[in-house]
């Protein structure tokens, strides 16, 4: 009976202690189905806004000493509004009819920039000791014991309580009111609310100003849960939160924020009531120290697989869609480059390889050999958003994988590096295939939720497994290859291998996209409805785009880490960088593979070369005539990139295709001048 | 239009390149197969090639350098970052792009050159004056700026201890004396031209430290807290709960939970984990966290009537905000240190300078810049073991020729001629210190308090003895 009563009393505790997280993540789920509700875009920069916010209001309560009111309402009010007015106006009001693949990516861009501008134009930098506070007075010491078993403190009090009401008024809104119906009829078809006399432009301006506003909200009230301030934190926070919007199939808020809560319960009860390992019961170690940190991925992933419902986009059934002439499918379109040119951009690297051979000092070797290395994960990135038309969020995952078996099977297992390459790559396409084939009746942006969910469930529960992550990475010395008398420990020769490996790649990725699983998926991509009908089957087209993709993305990984002579997880190969990988591809272009290799020497020279001013150095001839306002913080690549996406959406060829193509045309429009001027002088008359 | 290959038969071809590629590249081997497991070390054997430039080397260890001037000049050629006038001495550490928010770099450098500028004013060292350069590595180029510092040939040394420390490989590999501290104990495991402030540290190992603020405080359940994302984290759990299973049971202690599982940041609080080890009985808790989170975890302690509950802290010594605005939360904290604690008596150690020397220049002495003053000392005597035609090589092998050196008594004795190898879990003793020792502050009323004798701060043990005893109150400040 007592056992019972402690029971009972211990599970009525672990559901209280859950709620003042599972608040957290109702919060930021209600704010992102508002954000999908009233301008269906999947914001995954939800959660950068509501850092933004956060940011600000630090800055002004604690070293401006404004307060903590004004502060408030400098973040919240003010600034939060006015960042979605302008994030509508310069970016969103152009995307209203691109593809949400397209969206999704600018999005991806602005998770990456917003915090690294906010943190350079406040001059922002996390200090230990210092964590986050609330609006509240004394919102973490002051406490309330309604219930006499768990005390909340008042900033938890007060989310919980905001958390509520916005739930019931937001939903009234939309339920009752004529303006959240303008909001939702302006997503669904923004013609047809033009038609009806409503401004569409304005209206979306306001909901965006509404969505922002809401997302400062959340930041400032979730603030005091986390220890540190970090973008990071909450864009993690972001993830598990899509897990409780998808629980209300991204639309209804009541199950947004059930869900949100529900999961900060779920993780409590389980947490209380999982045993405990002891040495007697050491086989629960794993148990427990993997079920914990996986169920949010689980949940997310589990509910976009199995739910059918989720899958249909708001806006898919807006009846004047075909008004406008269809946007060209990139993806049927085979350009070719021609022989020639192909050669010529052969040349031109092998040039450059040879420069930094013969000339490059250790340093400059280091950094080529990365941007190759990068360059071979980048193109697992062209097969798989490039070709197959996906969007992959854990290339990083699969890099890794290839990384961690140079690890094991090289160092730790004496096996020749080059071969655990091969292997690696082997076990990540089949990872990969795998997780394909549970995506098969995904498309879009699901499919990117999807691979996210797999991420961040790699990052936190597969990562430290001593037979995946090993035990001590930091002692880690991974040797260089050697083949024949070749010893690729001179780091010029292993620059070779590592270019050589990146041909080979290259080339196979050339030769897939023209074979006929490659031209399968372009068919796919221009019509998959069309393709289908002849016979083009789906999942297969796209279980070997996968492979392929997880395949490079490991080898690339692989070759990184025997460059670096170790494995560096956390700064190479976590979910937040990898989400950056996609933006840079997608930047410099996706479809073609010198997308992916420009887009990798970018990634990785772009802070040497620019951002610390070399070049200035060298057209300058000397580093001592470099300006003196560099180096320039390493935080730009983030926000150049970042905010690069937003041109994805007119030009998802990317800068190098649309470069070309702005070449060609003016080479057409000299070439069709030049007729009309012989025509004209063999005519006698003026042009 | 081109003929449409089979889709299969491309399958079979690019399996067969895989299958070619896996046959060539069965045939090649790894750089240095054969050659034993061991890290690479760039180091001789101790003093075997540097017997001129080491002549009175083991002395200058534990020797009291007086106020000047140090050694004796002579023109040098070829040793980099050495000029007539200038050593050049690199910081590679980790500024404002760390996550944690520590104050990394900025509190290295000024604990280094608070001590250049501490010998500058003596004269220098042969001559020269110290020069430090601070090189952030930004958090992910640590390997890339350890690259530009050798192909630069601008640095003699390099002090330092960023959050990822992956170009310290390459800069031992090159030569380069490297003093970094206990956190890249992993990397400096026999690595003879690697140094940290009291020899190389094992973290999973049983350490008599650990039982000692839990008897002071009278508990006898210990809690122990890591995160498991963090393989350092785990470690010092491991080690921390290996002490309590091999001593705890005599001193009628326990650990009675376990957790090295944290999520990092803590993003659904610590109910559930403190409400449990307030079901196990938790009177103490040791933690393997970074501040923040230790803060967290004392919210939720006091939130559940365990605001009595003492801790271990983590780099908190020194950081006198952090103390003061959580004076209510810290309470009864206890800090261990690995050197002589500011709050012990200060004659006849070089902590009366330390402190000058930073309170003149307006810096934080705090863990970091004491750990940092620390590296720069041994540095410096390595410098004047070797002699006025030094070069890195001769300077490695005078540090490794001292055996008991405290770095002016502000560490336990430590003898490099074995403690570049850490004790493991199954030795103790074979490469332990002739006495293992720390001290201890408690936290009371927002600041740090010694806890023993002031003129005896160190609380030593002796690593040959099997049983826990009471630690020998132990100065190491010269007689």
């Amino acid at each position: 009976m007592i056992l019972a009563v402690s029971v009972v009393t211990d599970f009525f505790q672990a559901v209280l202690q859950g709620v003042p997280p599972g608040t957290v993540y109702a919060l930021v789920a209600i704010g992102f189905v508002l954000t999908y509700k009233t301008s269906g875009v999947f914001n995954f920069a939800f959660g950068a806004q509501a850092f933004a916010s956060m940011v600000l209001f630090h800055k002004a309560a604690d070293e401006w000493g404004w307060g903590t009111v004004p502060a408030a309402i400098l973040s919240v009010l003010i600034f939060a509004p006015l960042l979605g007015f302008l994030l509508e106006w310069a970016v969103f009001r152009h995307l209203r009819t691109a593809p949400p693949l397209s969206t999704l990516v600018v999005s991806l861009g602005l998770t990456v920039a917003i915090p690294s501008l906010v943190t350079i134009l406040l001059d922002f930098s996390p200090k230990s000791g210092s964590s986050p506070h609330g609006v509240v007075p004394d919102g973490r010491t002051v406490r309330y014991d309604p219930f006499g078993v768990y005390p909340f403190s008042r900033d938890e009090l007060v989310a919980t309580i905001v958390a509520i009401v916005a739930v019931l008024g937001l939903a009234a809104l939309f339920r009752f009111t004529p303006v959240g119906l303008m909001m939702k009829a302006v997503v669904e078809s923004p013609r047809m609310t033009e038609l009806n006399g409503i401004s569409a432009d304005r209206v979306s301006a306001g909901a965006w100003a509404l969505s922002s506003f809401f997302a400062g909200l959340a930041g400032v009230l979730i603030a005091p849960r986390f220890t540190t301030f970090s973008a990071n934190e909450y864009f993690n926070i972001m993830v598990i939160a899509i897990a409780a919007a998808a629980v209300g199939k991204l639309v209804s808020l009541p199950w947004a924020f059930g869900g949100g809560l529900g999961l900060g319960v779920v993780i409590a009860l389980v947490s209380t009531f999982l045993p405990r390992w002891t040495d007697e019961f050491a086989w629960l170690k794993p148990v427990q120290e993997n079920v914990l940190p996986s169920i949010p991925f689980v949940v997310l992933f589990g509910v976009i697989v199995f739910v059918p419902g989720l899958r249909k986009a708001i806006g898919s059934s807006d009846p004047l869609a075909g008004v406008d002439p269809p946007r060209q499918n990139v993806a049927s379109v085979i350009t070719s480059a021609g022989w020639m040119f192909l050669a010529l951009k052969a040349v031109l690297l092998l040039g450059a390889v040879a420069v930094v051979y013969t000339q490059a000092d250790r340093t400059w070797t280091l950094l080529v050999t990365q941007a190759v290395a990068m360059g071979i994960i980048f193109l697992s990135i062209t097969i798989i958003t490039g070709l197959a038309g996906q969007i992959s969020l854990c290339q990083g995952a699969f890099a890794a994988i290839g990384a961690f078996a140079v690890y094991q099977l090289g160092e730790v297992r004496g096996m020749s590096v080059l071969v655990a390459v091969v292997i690696g790559g082997a076990i990540a396409a089949a990872v990969a295939a795998a997780l394909s084939l549970t995506l098969r009746q995904l498309t879009g942006i699901w499919v990117a939720i999807a691979t996210l969910a797999f991420a961040f469930f790699f990052d936190a529960v597969l990562v430290k497994q001593s037979w995946i992550g090993g035990d001590s990475l930091a002692r880690s010395r991974i040797p260089r290859p050697v083949i024949g008398t070749i010893d690729f420990q001179d780091d010029s020769n292993f620059l070779l291998l590592a270019v050589i490996v990146l041909a080979v790649c290259a080339l196979g990725v050339y030769l897939f996209s023209r074979g006929t699983t490659g031209r399968k998926l372009r068919a796919l991509g221009g019509s998959e409805i069309a393709a289908r009908s002849v016979g083009i089957s789906p999942s297969r087209a796209r279980v070997a785009a996968f492979a392929l993709s997880g395949f490079l993305a490991a080898v690339g990984g692989g070759m990184l880490v025997i460059g670096q002579g170790s494995v560096n997880y956390g700064t190479s190969f976590v979910p937040f960088l990898a989400l950056f990988w996609l933006i840079v591809v997608v930047t410099f272009g996706v479809r073609q593979p010198s997308g992916a290799i420009v887009a990798a020497a970018f990634f990785i020279l772009f802070e040497s070369v620019f951002l610390k001013g070399e070049i200035f150095g060298w057209i300058l001839r000397g580093e001592d005539n470099i300006p003196s306002f560099f180096p320039l913080a390493p935080d730009w690549r983030y926000i150049l990139f970042g905010l690069g996406t937003i041109q994805y959406a007119r030009h998802p060829e990317g800068v190098l295709a649309m470069s070309a193509a702005k070449r060609r045309a003016r080479s057409e429009r000299r070439a069709a001048d030049k007729v009309v001027v012989d025509s004209a002088a063999e005519l006698g008359t003026p042009a | 239009m081109p003929a449409i290959r089979s889709g299969r038969s491309t399958v079979f071809r690019l399996l067969a390149l895989l299958a070619a590629m896996a046959m060539l590249f069965s045939a090649c081997g790894n750089s240095d197969d054969g050659d034993d497991a061991s890290p690479t070390t760039a180091a001789t054997d101790n003093g075997d090639e540097g017997d001129e430039g080491a002549a009175g080397g083991a002395e200058i260890g534990s020797a009291v350098i007086g106020e000047g001037p140090h050694g004796e000049f002579e023109s040098i050629e070829g040793v980099p970052g050495v000029t007539d006038e200038e050593i050049h001495v690199a910081l590679l550490s980790t500024g404002d792009a760390n996550p944690i928010g520590y104050c990394l770099l900025q509190c290295q450098a000024d604990g280094i050159q608070a001590y250049f500028d501490w010998r500058n004013a003596q004269g220098g060292i042969h001559g020269r004056q110290l020069v430090l350069d601070v090189i952030d590595d930004e958090f992910a180029n640590n390997q890339l700026r350890a690259a530009e510092i050798i192909d630069g040939g601008e640095h003699f040394a390099v002090i330092g201890s960023p959050i990822m420390g992956t170009g310290f490989i390459d800069l031992t590999d090159a030569g380069v004396p490297v003093f970094a501290s206990a956190v890249q104990s992993d990397m400096a495991n026999g690595v003879n031209n690697m140094y940290t402030p009291v020899g190389t540290v094992c973290i999973t190992c049983p350490a008599k430290r650990n039982i000692w603020p839990v008897k002071d405080s009278g508990a006898s359940k210990v809690g122990i807290l890591g995160f498991g994302i963090a393989q350092a984290s785990k470690d010092c759990v491991a080690g921390q709960k290996a002490s309590f299973d091999k001593w705890g049971g005599p001193q009628g202690i326990e650990a009675v939970y376990v957790n090295d599982d944290l999520p990092y940041g803590l993003p659904n609080g610590v109910g559930p984990e403190v409400s449990a080890m307030k079901r196990a009985g938790v009177d103490f808790i040791m933690t393997c966290l970074d501040q923040n989170s230790v803060k967290t975890i004392e919210e939720e302690l006091s939130r559940q009537d365990m605001g009595d509950v003492p801790l271990v802290l983590p780099n908190a010594y020194g950081d006198e905000e952090y103390l003061t605005q959580n004076a209510e939360l810290l309470e009864g904290d206890y800090i261990g240190l690995m050197y002589r604690p500011l709050e012990a008596n200060q004659a006849g150690t070089d902590l009366e300078a330390l402190v000058e020397q930073m309170s003149a220049a307006g810096s934080a002495i705090n863990d970091w810049a004491i750990i940092s003053w620390i590296n720069a000392d041994q540095l410096f005597r390595g410098l004047l073991a070797a002699g006025p035609q030094f070069d890195q090589q001769k300077v490695v092998d005078s540090i490794n020729s001292f055996t008991a050196t405290t770095s002016g008594g502000l560490t336990h004795a430590i003898d490099w001629t074995r403690q570049h190898n850490a004790i493991t879990p199954d030795d103790l003793v074979t490469n332990a210190p002739a006495q293992e020792c720390f001290a201890y502050v408690q936290v009371q009323d927002g600041k740090a308090v010694l806890m023993g004798d002031a003129d005896k701060p160190h609380f030593c043990w002796d690593p040959a003895d099997e049983d826990w005893k009471e630690p020998v109150p132990t100065s190491f400040a010269a007689e």
